[in-house]
């Protein structure tokens, strides 16, 4: 009687395993305990040990294969035993362990939609709640074309439009039916980034119940774009936030240094300047942290563009700085004044917002001490910077000093980043900021 | 039974009757033809003719008999079998040639072929690829010598297979209860194509006259003056005004059907028997016997003949083919100001220019010394549907003596839709004219009286009767003025009630406007208001073409502003209904004052459409859709015929192919009847064609983007 060695399981939320290498072939002699063959979790490589004496007679998964927990990878025969072939797991069909999260089985069941259909973009290919939407809106306009690769679903007047305004429409969502582009959305597109001014709506007559309304503002133009673009990075990316405290006495000095030697007509070099530089020069040596996250892809950007979030009437812009780590501190500061004035007056073009692969926020100048800001997509990280107040530290030599620290967060997109690379970067961030001769 | 026969002279008679020109003349005559099918057949084999041709070889007597008792003036329908009447009747044997070779000098340019030779000037109102294909437009244009009094006769050439064939019996049915001055010429020749005339005909050819009241008589074919003496009594008796006649001239052709006619049917022997009686040799043996002939002089006016041949042929070969960019030219009669416009001709997919400023049509400033012009202001008198249309066919009759009316129950009935009520009181029987139940020989009437200098105006009780007169329609009066090198103009208008809502079901209610879009030479209008309903008719009055004048029946009781002159609504140009900024609706006919209920109750949704109405199927305005689909970006096509094959579809892929694509927010939408006959049962019937409701939800769906 065949014995099956079966994908055990390591650990609590393990729900299937890799297969690494097999230590031992078809046909070797195995004891009970040997190890047979190398497989690989989420997190670790393990043994796995025979479970018995006998022969190797048949090996189902290859190196390479992810195999479900407790299903066959091998049998063991007793010796001179020869066992009926089963289908090698790496011809047959995958039988995948149907996961979906409790939320995406309810939406799937009050549809009536058979889990085994809906392709799983979680956890080892866990079906989350956005995967039963998709497939649904997929259901719903069948025929329709779908987005892939580099075919979107616009009409032509959308294609028009777009052409005309310059708009790539992957980075066009669309409202028409089946996510379809209509030319209404690339003008909103256009708009948004061009910084349009959206009328308040006048004040209407308060609900029957709830507090009284002062005004109500429909989404339009950059509010929308930002509340879209917000949500879905809320929704898509898992984020999490590393931070650090910096000494700015040195980075502060330099931006004396160079508003006391100010000449007519140079622009004024502020330190968000400054932390574009560094910010430049630390991205350099942490190339996964100048990446995104595109068509289910990690991307690294080999331009280091560094966008500054400003504050505008309506709410905020993004212009970039493109190729910042080859821009001088001067050259910087030119441009952040220029696309910060054209942003506030609403003169930004299309070619000043895109491109960017890292973003800084810094929150100091409105007396905020710290905060964590949301990841920009496509981007993987962002950093918020708070004011840099006079705080206690420990001196060198036992006793206490003041200093002026500053509150650096860095949100990260942990599908691109780890914690540890976060960290790492804002280690040489802080060294950078904090002995700014290292950015020469 | 008795059969009538002819009155005919005895031969000396004959011989004396006609001068020794007239007889040396007849000889030429048939050695000519002789000669020039032998050498067609020539021709043929060595591959100059394109398609294939159908020789008279040894029924020479028959065209020359038959004709020279016409006189100049008179007409003749022919047959596929032409050749012979052609030139017997006096056309170019050079051009004759030409057009076999398919020559620009030709007979009809290149375009029509050895089936289609015609010379309307000299009287030949073609010859015919169909088998009984010219029995109606002979009866017509019969009908035109008899009220435009011109004295002529016309004869109408045909074969032993056209007398199976429905054509034959309704247009000697007509032209006998008319009395028209119509010489019926059946040239027996034994055989259809193979079907030999014994089997297809349980009676003599001759004995079918009685049962259409007309004198019959079977006379020899082979002898040229036995066919003239009969030929000349019946157009004499044509002449007199006392009706047609019904000639069976038994005769024979040599060679098969056509060129690739194995001739499994007859034996060599009987071949052999038929020529050894032939026509030329007798009439020769003849002439030399009475001395009114020598050998020397016979064998020269044969000589003569070969010559004319030789040199029709040398002058075929030295000629040029037409140009490919001939191609469109003379499908449609044009007006002289519109022919350097390419916009209208035919179909372009490149929008045509707008109408403003083009010329009025001639025959409308022509008849109309006082006319209100183009598309007037409509002004404050309301008339319905049928009265707009009834005082189109008044007006044009009223100032042009040649307009007639016919169809059936439109006399002292006043028509199954009461649309002709008044008009006989008002223009009497000649004029306006009613029918027995003949459709095919109705349209045949008509193409024939417009071809000759009547203006008719046909009309077919119902849309669905317009099926048993399609031959007629789209083989011979779409194509005659292509066929015949542009050569010839056919003015009539065909008025059909259309459409369904009336619980006439399956077989009175069709929508079959499409199926005429679809055949080149015919233009096909469609109005949806009491104003089109006039303009438009007079403008196809006007229009020296065949036109398809499609009437919805649930729109002859519905009033509108009408005004009082007559004026035109240009054919080809649609009308914007409703403005709209949101989805454009276009329709015609019944589907027009549909979608604008279905735009007044979206306006109260703050949907605004804008509503086409195309007026005109073929040519259609395209240009004006695709203005209005680059303003909304959303287009809805309704149309009440069925939707597969429907007209919708030609529509929404002209917009889709035309600069406006670049503007759709949304795919095209149709509306179109269901695939279904008209059902009897009223629910039933109402859920067969698109209605207000239909058109709304569509034009709805496509305002929100839903679609």
């Amino acid at each position: 009687m065949a014995i099956p060695i079966i994908m055990p399981k390591f650990e609590m939320a393990q729900e299937s395993g890799t297969i690494v290498r097999w230590l031992k072939q078809v046909g070797d002699p195995v004891h009970k305990g040997e190890a047979i063959l190398e497989v690989e979790t989420d997190k670790i490589t393990m043994e796995v040990e025979s479970p018995a004496d006998g022969v190797l007679a048949q090996v189902l998964a290859e190196p390479g294969a992810r195999v479900p927990i407790g299903q066959p990878i091998a049998y063991l025969a007793a010796a001179g035993e020869a066992i009926a072939p089963t289908p090698s797991l790496a011809n047959a069909p995958a039988e995948r362990a149907v996961k979906a999260t409790p939320i995406a089985q309810k939406l799937a069941d009050e549809h009536g939609i058979d889990l085994s259909q809906v392709p799983g973009t979680g956890r080892d290919g866990q079906i989350t709640r956005q995967d039963v939407e998709a497939f649904i809106a997929k259901q719903r306009s069948a025929g329709r074309a779908e987005v892939s690769g580099d075919k979107v679903a616009a009409v032509p007047a959308a294609r028009r439009l777009a052409g005309e305004l310059g708009v790539a429409l992957a980075q066009v969502s669309g409202s028409g039916p089946g996510g379809r582009i209509q030319s209404a959305d690339v003008a909103r597109v256009a708009e948004a980034q061009v910084a349009i001014q959206a009328a308040p709506a006048p004040a209407s007559p308060s609900a029957e119940r709830g507090p009284a309304v002062r005004q109500r503002i429909p989404l339009s133009g950059m509010r929308r774009t930002i509340a879209q673009r917000m949500s879905q990075s809320t929704r898509e990316a898992p984020q999490f936030n590393v931070s650090v405290d910096v000494d700015m006495s040195r980075a502060l000095a330099i931006v004396e240094d160079w508003r006391a030697t100010q000449a007519e007509g140079q622009p004024k070099v502020t330190l968000t300047a400054l932390l574009v530089k560094a910010c430049a020069w630390a991205l350099r040596g942490h190339p996964a942290l100048n990446a995104g996250f595109e068509d289910e892809m990690i991307v690294e950007w080999s331009d280091i563009n560094i966008g500054v979030a400003v504050t505008v009437d309506e709410g905020l812009i993004v212009p970039v700085i493109h190729h910042a780590d080859r821009l001088s501190l001067l050259e910087v500061a030119a441009r952040l004044n220029d696309v910060a004035q054209r942003g506030r007056e609403g003169r930004l073009t299309l070619a000043d917002v895109q491109g960017g692969t890292f973003t800084i926020s810094n929150l100091g100048m409105f007396a905020v001490d710290r905060f964590t800001a949301i990841v920009n997509p496509p981007q993987a990280a962002i950093l918020a910077v708070g004011r840099a107040t006079k705080r206690v530290v420990p001196a060198d030599d036992g006793q206490t000093r003041i200093a002026p620290m500053a509150t650096f967060t860095v949100s990260a997109d942990h599908r691109v980043v780890d914690g540890a690379q976060v960290g790492r970067f804002l280690s040489d961030l802080q060294r950078g900021l904090e002995r700014p001769g290292l950015l020469l | 039974m008795t059969t009538h026969t002819l009155e005919t002279t005895p031969p000396s008679a004959a011989l004396s009757a006609l001068s020794p020109e007239a007889l040396l003349k007849m000889l030429y005559t048939m050695q000519l033809i002789r000669a020039f099918e032998e050498a067609a057949e020539q021709q043929y084999f060595a591959g100059k003719v394109h398609g294939t041709m159908h020789l008279y070889i040894g029924q020479e007597a028959s065209a020359v008999g038959c004709i020279t008792a016409l006189q100049p003036g008179d007409q003749i329908t022919s047959t596929h079998r032409g050749h012979g009447h052609a030139i017997a009747i006096g056309q170019d044997v050079r051009e004759m040639m030409a057009e076999l070779l398919a020559k620009r000098t030709g007979v009809c340019r290149g375009f029509g072929g050895s089936m289609h030779m015609a010379d309307v000037k000299l009287g030949n109102l073609g010859a015919n690829g169909i088998v009984a294909g010219g029995m109606g437009s002979a009866v017509g244009a019969a009908l035109s010598a008899h009220l435009l009094k011109t004295g002529r006769v016309v004869m109408c050439f045909f074969g032993d297979g056209a007398v199976s064939n429905g054509n034959f019996h309704e247009t000697l049915n007509m032209a006998s209860i008319w009395k028209l001055p119509v010489v019926f010429v059946c040239e027996n020749n034994q055989y259809a194509m193979s079907m030999p005339a014994k089997q297809a005909i349980p009676v003599r050819v001759a004995d079918r006259a009685a049962a259409y009241a007309m004198p019959g008589e079977q006379v020899d074919g082979m002898d040229v003056l036995a066919v003239y003496r009969a030929a000349k009594a019946a157009v004499d008796r044509a002449r007199a005004g006392q009706g047609p006649s019904l000639i069976e001239v038994v005769t024979y052709r040599y060679k098969g059907h056509s060129r690739s006619d194995k001739q499994v049917y007859r034996s060599k022997e009987e071949v052999q028997a038929w020529q050894a009686r032939d026509p030329i040799a007798r009439f020769e043996a003849l002439l030399i016997e009475h001395g009114l002939l020598t050998r020397a002089q016979a064998d020269d006016i044969r000589n003569r003949a070969v010559k004319a041949i030789e040199e029709a042929v040398a002058f075929a070969d030295a000629s040029p083919e037409p140009d490919p960019s001939e191609l469109l030219n003379e499908v449609y009669y044009e007006e002289p100001a519109n022919r350097t416009d390419p916009a209208m001709r035919g179909i372009m997919l490149g929008s045509p220019a707008p109408f403003n400023g083009r010329p009025l049509p001639t025959w409308f400033t022509r008849t109309f010394a006082q006319h209100a012009g183009s598309e007037p202001p409509p002004g404050e008198r309301e008339l319905t549907g049928s009265e707009a249309i009834r005082e189109a066919m008044a007006q044009a009759m009223e100032a042009a003596p040649n307009v007639i009316l016919i169809g059936e129950d439109i006399g002292k009935y006043g028509g199954a839709f009461g649309v002709t009520l008044g008009l006989y009181d008002r223009f009497g029987p000649e004029r306006v004219r009613d029918t027995p139940i003949s459709e095919n020989a109705i349209a045949g009437v008509a193409f024939g009286a417009g071809m000759t200098g009547l203006v008719p105006i046909a009309e077919f009780q119902f849309q669905d009767f317009v099926t048993l007169a399609m031959e007629q329609l789209v083989l011979q009066a779409a194509k005659v003025r292509y066929m015949f090198g542009g050569r010839t103009i056919c003015q009539m208008v065909v008025r059909l009630p259309a459409g369904s809502g009336t619980g006439a079901a399956a077989q009175h209610s069709e929508s079959l406007e499409s199926w005429f879009v679809n055949v080149p030479g015919l233009k096909v209008v469609m109005p949806s208001t009491p104003y089109d309903m006039k303009g438009l008719l007079l403008a196809a009055i006007a229009d020296q073409n065949p036109i398809i004048f499609v009437e919805n029946k649930l729109l002859y009781k519905a009033k509108g502003p009408v005004p009082e002159l007559p004026y035109i609504v240009p054919i080809g140009k649609a009308a914007v209904r409703r403005a709209g900024q949101h989805v454009t609706i276009v329709g015609a006919g019944i589907t027009v004052p549909r979608a604008l209920e279905a735009a007044a109750q979206l306006a109260g949704e703050g949907i605004e459409c804008e509503v086409i109405d195309l007026r005109t199927l073929k040519p259609y305005d395209l240009h004006t859709i695709v203005q209005s689909v680059k303003k909304t970006g959303r287009l809805l096509v309704a149309h009440e015929a069925p939707l597969i094959g429907g007209y919708g579809a030609e529509i929404a892929a002209a917009i889709a192919q035309s600069e406006a694509f670049a503007y759709l927010e949304a795919p095209i939408l149709r509306l179109g009847g269901a695939d279904v006959p008209i059902p009897y049962n009223r629910t039933l019937e109402r859920a067969a064609t698109p209605q207000v409701e239909d058109i709304a939800a569509a034009a709805r769906k496509l305002a929100r983007l839903q679609v």
